[in-house]
């Protein structure tokens, strides 16, 4: 059963869509491409499930960029994205900045950098709606197999297991790019949200 | 745009000081650029000449960046001073228009960086 209300929902689910919104213009100026979103998927799953999500859709290996953060709510958000694009991915983003030959030894740090910007815009959005504070730590890269990644991701107790995972595609179509941006929220985090979805709401409807 | 600029980009991520350096470079050949990648190796580089631009990131391991702007206010009160950050939540717009910082957000384009470098401090 969902934790959440269907209108609690609906309203978490359009809270991050305009919080992806401005994520996808930050990475549509980093790039300088069209970059499309799905509409987000509100799913409440354990780890486990959300890692044959990934699998399915990125053949095994992905690259990943996640940063833990608090303030009014406390959870991990992450970027992930097909290890086999990542190349083409900073391509877009250096340019000419950093000669071609030496694209491989900016990898790391330049996917890391899209992370922290994509990340946050989506955590400002939703710290701003609420006007509240998210403060987040420094980004984190990993690389590996879907299994992997989502592994290191800060350990939780089995109590926790349960998650919100918020999944947005994006895809930069011209260059076949395709990846997701999920943020993960244990119970105790998601009852806070909701408590402050349902303060918006009552606001909205005075 | 041949006036002499003289600036401090701090930001953890190599990546993003490579690319401001880039965009400075390429529109005022003149530059001349310092870099640290936290508030201690900035507090550690001992400028002496004077800073007409300090473009700081917010978010590095250590001191915050707006911190370490307040410290470097101090000895370069004349600086245009902007936090360069990803974090563009109002929070921290309000924090920084609080202490005169002026305020960028990521990403790192052309645009956003001339605009920074055409401007004066005091």
């Amino acid at each position: 059963m969902l934790p959440l209300k269907e209108l609690q929902q609906d309203m978490l689910t359009e809270l991050f869509n305009l919080g992806m919104g401005n994520a996808a213009s930050a990475l549509s100026e980093m790039v300088s491409e069209e970059v499309k979103l799905s509409i987000p998927k509100v799913l409440f799953i354990d780890k486990n499930a959300l890692t044959k999500i990934l699998q399915e859709d990125s053949g095994g290996h992905i690259s990943a960029v996640s940063q833990n953060f608090e303030g009014m709510i406390l959870g991990q958000a992450m970027l992930t994205f097909p290890t086999d694009r990542s190349l083409e991915l900073i391509r877009l983003l250096l340019q000419d900045s950093v000669p071609l030959e030496n694209l491989t030894e900016f990898e790391e740090e330049a996917l890391t950098e899209v992370g922290n910007i994509i990340i946050n815009a989506g955590l400002s959005s939703l710290a701003d709606i609420f006007a509240d504070e998210i403060t987040s730590d420094l980004p984190v890269f990993n690389s590996g197999s879907c299994e992997d990644v989502i592994g290191n991701i800060n350990p939780t107790p089995q109590e926790q297991q349960t998650v919100l995972h918020l999944q947005v595609d994006f895809s930069i179509e011209k260059e076949n790019i395709k990846g997701y941006v999920i943020y993960l929220l244990d119970l105790e985090s998601i009852s806070v949200l909701s408590t402050h979805i349902d303060n918006y709401i009552h606001k909205l409807s005075c | 745009m041949s006036e002499k600029r003289t600036v401090l980009i701090v930001d953890d991520s190599r990546v993003s000081r490579m690319m401001v350096k880039s965009i400075a470079k390429q529109n005022y050949p003149e530059v001349t650029i310092f870099e640290a990648g936290n508030a201690d190796d900035t507090l550690a580089l001992d400028i002496t000449d004077e800073l007409t631009h300090i473009i700081c990131d917010y978010n590095m391991p250590g001191m915050d960046g707006l911190s370490l702007c307040k410290a470097l206010q101090k000895d370069h009160p004349s600086s245009y001073i902007t936090l360069l950050t990803a974090n563009i939540q109002a929070a921290t717009r309000n924090k920084a228009q609080d202490m005169g910082i002026h305020f960028a957000k990521k990403p790192v384009t052309e645009e956003r960086i001339l605009s920074i470098l055409s401007k004066q401090g005091h």
